[in-house]
């Protein structure tokens, strides 16, 4: 009965269902079997596929009429005994590859049912070759043969498919469709149980499977261009030529269609042809078969003259040549329809072109592979590598063969060490999905089993640091024929300036630059690198606080690589490592010159750190530079420079130095190396910034405070900071806060913050679990806070904080600095996006929400709590 | 209350023993069967073959099927073959 819907009858349904079903069900057993059970299975068939070679090469030629038996034979066992070489080693099921060092697998899954679609021209080959690839990957097949070569075709299937299942294979792995007609295959085609289409063959069945919706694979047409070109070995470009265009009578898609040949060899080549059995056509014998073997209406090859000989198509299409040519060597002017023999032709007629340069003979060789072959082979001869090279990179081919046959080429694993095959992908030039020599990785979906990896961590320490009183003396061992201070105008009335002119080495040239003491802008960066490039510095000592010294870091950057640019350079990243901007290396510096930092708060940590802030041009959002390279040469940590600072400096960059211990203990990136100087810091902060603060003149306190922003410094180097530190970027810059009491006022708010369940994870990697309260809780056991459970702890601790920051008489909100409501309200979308595109919180252990930055402002507007005067233990602190 | 039929599955004899099974709820429509496949460690066309139509069979007859015991090898090639439909897995 007939079934309208395809044009199937239900008997014929029927039969193609249960074709389906059988692949289906053997697919199936065989996700079972281990890659020795197939290994066994396939050798055997390897065996009976080169006993058959010869009778299945005859069975082919009686059927299709194409081709010579022998070389028919000779694919045979190329398709079976070379393709066995391939893959015999190939691991194909289960794990296919380790990458250690990555933990990282690749496991093989089989696709299941495959409708394969075999040729005319190499009908028994690819036959051969598809169940040895299915059964190394186990995978069914259900065959569908071009109808003039179905016998021999699924002879060959028959042959494979019985040593198969007599060793162990599934019944069922692989079936045809018997007496194949269109209809059936477009039905197979669309049948969800088909997992995937193996569409070797023509133009026509190739863009059938791709517009079947299932993943295919395809091949192309070819038109093989052959650049034959001066310097080549003449000798071995003719006989190679001749033996791959007569190779089973030209039917290898592969085989050489056009030879473009130099000028100056071209005669030469022609001659060496007709030497070995050629026959030259005249101009009329190229005219008269420009009408017949190619076909005028399409332009294309004449299906009848496909895979005969040479003197048979002399015969039929009336050319008188001698007995036994080999070759109708045909010359052409051009390519494309006018010039019907630059078509690809199946058969032994081969077209010649002269070419009078090397850049003509590409062109030419483009223009052939781009007349129907895309994406397929292309064949040089050449001794010139820069020749060989420029084919490779002008030709969209996917076999690019060098000094040997073409078709016997493309082939693989004979002439070459490409991969064994007989389906040639032609890449998306050709129509298809892959460009690559069809093989077992085709057959397989490769799963990744990816183990989680722990990012390289690292630790930096400074180069040199000299801490205690008097360390400024330091400088006289660091030789300078020009140096430049750069301070503030307050440090050099204060004398610290020519403190530093003392003790530089009685030859130092020396140059006073003083910056105002706020963050720089690009005016005062730029006016700082003039300066330096007019006295030729060969040092730069920075005196003063954070501001000086990161203005100091930037000049340093743009007076040794000029052409830096700060825009790129402050771009956003997510991670240090694998950011997309590099900093100038030391190699490409026109300059060099040290600097030596020496901090008067206590502090930034500025003169150990690798960062930079400066103000945008506005001078309302904060731009933070970020390499090691900004870091300083030297960093001197005296005291004498902070003795006597005012309470109120002495309490903002003390806080500012706690906040950076406090974010380096629980960034994402803090390690135990870290982890160690940031719980030091915290612990000397506690112990000795009330000192300070309260008796400005103490030394050991100032001495110890000094030390803690440098040790501080040297954690949050490698540890990075916080969304503290992004907050107080925001506002501070916005509306003029000092650095210090930015960070102050948002202290307690964010401890609490990241100390409780996030509602977002920070992705990170090293980190094994949300550890930030736990880590608060220890900085409090260290502290001697008390506290029994982890929340009783993170509460010590933050009791303790806030005591600590109203004994330093920081402000307890935003509101108290006197800023007005409404214009902390209506700057507080600029401030979310200031803090948000701050790289500052990528290190955050909660990643922070918009809601939850802008929550966090108006918790720092509102204040932090009263406390209660807490005692602190700092056994150990000094 | 139902009556449910054990039937342990031989390796070595899968069609014998779906054979049985098959006996056993033709003779007690109103049985469950239950197959425990615990001792089959792979199972190969003719066994998938088998099972799909001892299926069949019990849906035909309103029968309920289960399985226990399955590895998850054998699970995969009769969820892959399609003859896992009227099926019910024990969750072990």
């Amino acid at each position: 009965m007939q079934d309208d819907r395809d044009g199937l009858t239900e008997e014929r349904t029927e039969y193609l269902e249960g074709l389906v079903g059988r692949a289906r069900v053997a697919a199936a057993v065989f996700t079972q079997y281990t890659q020795s059970d197939v290994d066994r299975i396939v050798k055997p068939m390897v065996v009976a596929g080169l006993e058959n070679a010869q009778r299945l090469a005859r069975l082919a030629v009686e059927e299709t009429r194409l081709g010579l038996l022998e070389d028919k034979a000779i694919k045979n066992m190329v398709a079976t005994e070379f393709v066995y070489n391939y893959v015999k080693d190939k691991r194909t099921v289960g794990v296919i590859r380790e990458y250690p060092e990555k933990n990282l697998a690749e496991v093989a899954e089989p696709i299941g049912v495959i409708l394969s679609l075999l040729p005319i021209t190499n009908p028994t080959s690819t036959a051969l070759f598809k169940c040895i690839m299915a059964v190394k990957t186990r995978n069914a097949m259900i065959f569908s043969a071009h109808p003039r070569a179905a016998r021999c075709s699924y002879e060959a299937a028959r042959v494979m498919a019985e040593t198969a299942v007599a060793h162990g294979a599934p019944e069922g792995f692989v079936t045809w469709v018997d007496e194949p007609t269109i209809v059936d295959t477009q039905w197979l085609m669309h049948h969800p149980a088909v997992r995937l289409i193996d569409a070797t063959g023509g133009p026509a069945m190739v863009q059938a499977a791709y517009s079947s919706g299932k993943p295919a694979l395809g091949v192309g047409a070819g038109n093989t261009p052959v650049y034959l070109e001066a310097s080549a070995d003449i000798d071995m470009a003719v006989v190679d030529i001749i033996t791959s265009k007569t190779f089973d009578n030209g039917t290898i898609c592969a085989s050489e269609q056009t030879v473009v040949i130099d000028d100056e060899v071209y005669d030469t080549v022609l001659e060496r042809f007709r030497e070995l059995g050629c026959h030259l056509c005249s101009p009329a014998e190229v005219e008269l078969l420009s009408h017949t073997v190619i076909d005028p209406a399409s332009g294309m090859m004449h299906p009848r003259a496909v895979g005969q000989r040479a003197v048979d198509i002399a015969r039929v299409v009336g050319m008188q040549v001698a007995p036994g040519t080999k070759l109708l060597v045909a010359p052409v002017a051009g390519v494309g329809r006018e010039h019907p023999l630059s078509a690809e032709k199946l058969f032994p007629v081969l077209a010649v072109m002269r070419a009078r340069s090397t850049q003509a003979a590409l062109k030419l060789c483009h223009d052939v592979i781009s007349y129907g072959g895309t994406g397929h082979t292309a064949v040089v001869f050449s001794e010139d590598d820069e020749i060989i090279a420029a084919f490779g990179e002008t030709i969209n081919a996917g076999r690019i063969i060098v000094n040997s046959p073409g078709s016997v080429g493309a082939l693989g694993g004979v002439y070459n060490d490409m991969v064994p095959t007989f389906s040639f992908g032609c890449g998306t030039g050709g129509g298809n999905s892959t460009i690559d020599n069809v093989n077992v990785y085709h057959y397989l979906n490769v799963k990744r089993v990816a183990r989680r990896t722990q990012a390289h961590m690292w630790f930096r320490v400074p180069n040199q640091v000299y801490f205690n009183l008097n360390a400024v003396e330091n400088l006289r061992e660091l030789p300078s024929s020009a140096t430049v201070i750069v301070s503030n105008p307050q440090l050099e009335k204060l004398g610290m300036v020519d403190t530093i002119r003392r003790h530089l080495p009685p030859e130092t040239h020396v140059h006073v630059l003083t910056i105002p003491d706020r963050e720089p802008t690009r005016d005062i960066i730029r006016s700082g690198v003039q300066t330096l490039r007019a006295f030729k510095a060969d040092q730069i000592v920075a005196l003063g606080g954070g501001s000086v010294i990161d203005a100091a870091k930037i000049m340093k950057l743009l007076y040794e690589s000029p052409e830096a640019d700060l825009d790129e350079l402050s771009a956003p990243f997510l991670d240090l490592r694998k950011r997309v901007v590099e900093y100038p290396s030391e190699a490409q510096r026109a300059v060099r010159s040290r600097l030596v930092a020496i901090s008067t708060t206590s502090g930034t940590g500025t003169e150990v750190t690798p960062f930079a802030v400066m103000l945008d041009d506005d001078g309302r959002r904060k731009i933070t530079l970020a390499d090691y390279s900004l870091a300083p040469d030297v960093a001197i940590v005296d005291p004498q420079f902070v003795i006597g600072l005012p309470p109120a400096i002495t309490a903002d960059t003390g806080v500012d130095c706690l906040t950076h211990a406090l974010e380096a203990g629980v960034s994402i990136f803090a390690s135990p190396y870290t982890d160690s100087l940031a719980l030091q810091a915290v612990r000397l902060v506690f112990r000795y910034l009330p000192v300070a603060f309260e008796h400005p003149d103490h030394l050991e306190a100032r001495s110890q405070m000094h030390n803690a922003a440098c040790i501080a410094g040297i954690a949050f180097s490698n540890a990075s900071v916080g969304v503290n530190h992004a907050l107080a970027h925001a506002f501070g810059a916005r509306f003029g806060v000092s650095h210090g009491r930015a960070n102050a006022l948002m202290l307690p708010h964010v401890i609490a913050y990241n100390a409780s369940v996030p509602a977002k994870f920070m992705p990170s990697p090293n980190s094994r679990a949300y550890v930030a309260h736990k880590k608060y809780a220890l900085t409090a056991d260290l502290l001697g806070l008390g506290g029994e459970t982890v929340e009783g702890k993170v509460e010590a601790l933050l009791g303790a904080v806030r005591s600590l920051l109203d004994r330093l008489k920081i402000p307890r909100s935003i509101a108290e600095l006197g800023i007005d409501e409404g214009e902390f309200r209506e700057a507080m979308p600029e401030l979310v996006k200031a803090a948000f595109d701050d790289p500052s919180w990528r290190s955050n252990p909660r990643m922070p929400l918009l809601a939850e930055l802008e929550e966090l402002l108006w918790s720092a507007w509102r204040g932090r709590e009263q406390a209660e005067a807490v005692a602190v233990s700092t056994e150990g602190a000094d | 209350m139902t009556n449910t039929l054990l039937f342990r599955v031989d390796p070595d004899d899968l069609p014998g023993a779906l054979d049985e099974a098959r006996a056993a709820f033709e003779r007690s429509p109103d049985a469950e069967v239950m197959l425990d496949l615990a001792a089959l460690r792979r199972i190969d066309t003719a066994g998938v073959v088998a099972l799909a139509e001892l299926a069949r069979a019990a849906a035909g007859r309103s029968v309920r099927l289960r399985a226990r015991g399955v590895n998850v090898a054998v699970y995969k090639v009769l969820r892959l073959a399609g003859a896992a439909d009227g099926i019910a897995f024990a969750t072990d």
